[in-house]
């Protein structure tokens, strides 16, 4: 009886009356307030469970709109948001999301530009995200023995049987899955890990040596067998950050660095990315300067500013920039974009919040409270565009 | 000295559902409780509050939320009836005060272990938010057979998780 009164109470067909005789039972009564906690602990508990599970209603569309080709030309075709892969078995992977150059042989999956991702379940509800240029092979009875011959993906995965964990091999380390979410990239002579929760086990392979690292902590594993193999806190971001361009940035940023001249500050010129396939596997090209860091740029909220500085030869062409974000316990939040616009030949200053962005991948992705920012992508999209960028700065 | 920003976010996450929960309690809608959740952790990092102990950001965020949750139902539906503030703060007030990770954690680990025609009916009432009689006429059933299945449901999976978490 008090029971089915909570349930219409939180249901929303209780009367008025329903509801004053509810108040004085809870007034007095410890037991309905605990079974009306629990209930709604359970209700949003199982929101949750299935807003993660299921693309919502209005996410079914998930490419980028800029440019619009993208969507056709793309050689996965995402109809109603879900491709079933038919190989290795026809189940065990799903492509829920995708954005992009995204290439799938019936083992591998191929991601190719700075910009382009895909989000894939597993059978075991296991979801794993790979973000710029990536490369995963996937094998085993349940798609969890991964390959990841370049690149980052981030995994969220599901709790794993003790016998049979789920596991990552790069070209130098092997990460064995404890716990829930973390992110892995393979880089030239090393492989990092970051775990925003739970607990991998990363085991070198030059020597076999391993760590255990725990949430909030990250570890990197490379061919020197002299170095130690152990874990340690996240470096912390900063909220403010910026990039000039006087002297050469670090290696992981794309673009051609050009020396201060009387032309200009010191700056990145484009180099070209891929944006997409067509349907024939020809490459469309992007004209890009990006810069991407797997265990984050800078930690941003809603109201943090973006100020980007560039220029255009032809400025008719227009550019883009997106950011790459996560949530602070490492799950993907999304690709967030906005159309630029040059004013003139001239160096012309984007200065906004973050906020502007709009969820590009998920469509209708919306920023975390606080979110760690891994890609800043700056492209355009014609050769004539010969984009430059001269600062980037978050505040 | 006040909370840092860091502390700030670990602690309104550690708290999350039950945060949400007090805002739901009142709309009875899963996008607001979110959105309510989201917007009082805007708030919280933009410091007007400062706190110094997580519990008194807890305990701010609970009744912000219920806050927040009323100004929502009044600009949606006018006309408010849910429960007292007094009621409300009650409820909130009895959370246990641990982080919710593990009694998250131990709920899912129940929810998987459900029959297939339990988990539905959560579904429908609380992923979809379909109202019980619709339930009740999707499932073949009686609207108090609905309220019976859910009740016993939730009372089954606190037992559960209480004994996840006791081992």
């Amino acid at each position: 009886m008090n029971d089915a009164l909570i349930l219409r109470y939180l249901e929303g067909t209780a009367t008025a009356e329903d509801v004053a005789s509810l108040n004085e039972l809870l007034k007095k009564d410890a037991d309905a307030r605990g079974l009306l906690r629990t209930a709604a602990f359970q209700a949003l508990t199982v929101a949750d469970l299935r807003r993660a599970q299921v693309p919502r209603r209005d996410e079914t569309a998930r490419w980028n709109k800029w440019p619009l080709a993208a969507a056709a030309a793309v050689l996965l075709v995402v109809a109603a948001g879900v491709i079933w892969l038919t190989r290795p078995k026809p189940e065990l992977l799903t492509v829920v999301h995708s954005t992009g150059a995204v290439t799938w042989n019936g083992s591998t999956l191929t991601v190719e530009g700075a910009n382009s991702a895909a989000e894939l379940r597993l059978i075991d509800g296991s979801t794993l995200t790979l973000a710029g240029d990536s490369e995963a092979a996937f094998g085993g009875k349940r798609g969890t023995e991964i390959s990841l011959r370049r690149g980052s993906i981030t995994v969220e995965a599901a709790p794993q049987p003790r016998t049979q964990p789920m596991v990552l091999r790069t070209p130098t380390a092997e990460a064995e899955v404890v716990g829930t979410c973390f992110t892995i990239s393979a880089q030239t002579g090393q492989t990092m890990v970051t775990v925003g929760s739970g607990k991998v086990r990363l085991r070198r392979l030059v020597d076999g040596a391993s760590a255990d690292v725990a949430e909030g902590r990250m570890a990197v594993a490379s061919l020197d067998a002299t170095a130690p193999l152990e874990s340690r806190a996240f470096p912390p971001l900063v909220s403010n950050w910026s990039q000039t361009f006087d002297a050469a940035p670090p290696a992981i940023w794309q673009g051609q660095w050009v020396a201060p001249d009387a032309a200009g500050p010191g700056r990145l010129k484009n180099v070209l990315d891929v944006s997409y396939r067509r349907k024939d596997g020809t490459v469309v090209p992007a004209y890009v300067v990006s810069a991407r860091d797997p265990s984050g740029i800078t930690t941003i909220r809603p109201d943090s500013i973006i100020r980007v500085k560039w220029r255009l030869r032809t400025p008719s062409v227009g550019g883009l920039l997106l950011i790459s974000v996560l949530h602070p316990d490492g799950r993907f939040a999304g690709n967030f974009q906005i159309n630029l616009k040059a004013e003139g030949e001239g160096w012309t200053v984007f200065s906004a919040p973050v906020s502007s962005l709009a969820g590009a991948y998920p469509e209708g992705a919306r920023l975390p409270t606080l979110g760690r920012v891994t890609l800043v992508f700056v492209a355009c999209y014609s050769p004539k565009g010969e984009l430059e960028v001269a600062e980037v700065r978050f505040e | 000295m006040s909370l840092s920003q860091e502390i700030v976010v670990r602690t309104l996450l550690a708290a999350r559902t039950k945060i949400s929960a007090s805002a739901w309690l009142v709309t009875r809608d899963v996008q607001a409780a979110e959105d309510i959740f989201q917007n009082l952790s805007v708030k919280a990092l933009a410091g007007a509050t400062p706190f110094e102990l997580e519990a008194q950001l807890v305990s701010w965020a609970h009744i912000t939320a219920r806050h927040e949750a009323l100004n929502w139902i009044r600009s949606r539906k006018g006309r408010v009836v849910c429960l007292d503030d007094v009621v409300l703060s009650l409820v909130a007030e009895e959370w246990e005060e641990t982080p919710e990770g593990p009694r998250l954690k131990a709920l899912r680990g129940c929810l998987d272990g459900l029959p297939r025609d339990s988990r539905q009916i959560l579904d429908l009432r609380y992923s979809e938010e379909r109202p019980c009689d619709e339930i009740a006429k999707t499932l073949g059933l009686g609207l108090d057979a609905v309220y019976q299945r859910l009740s016993r449901l939730h009372r089954a999976l606190k037992q559960c998780t209480e004994q996840r978490l006791a081992t």
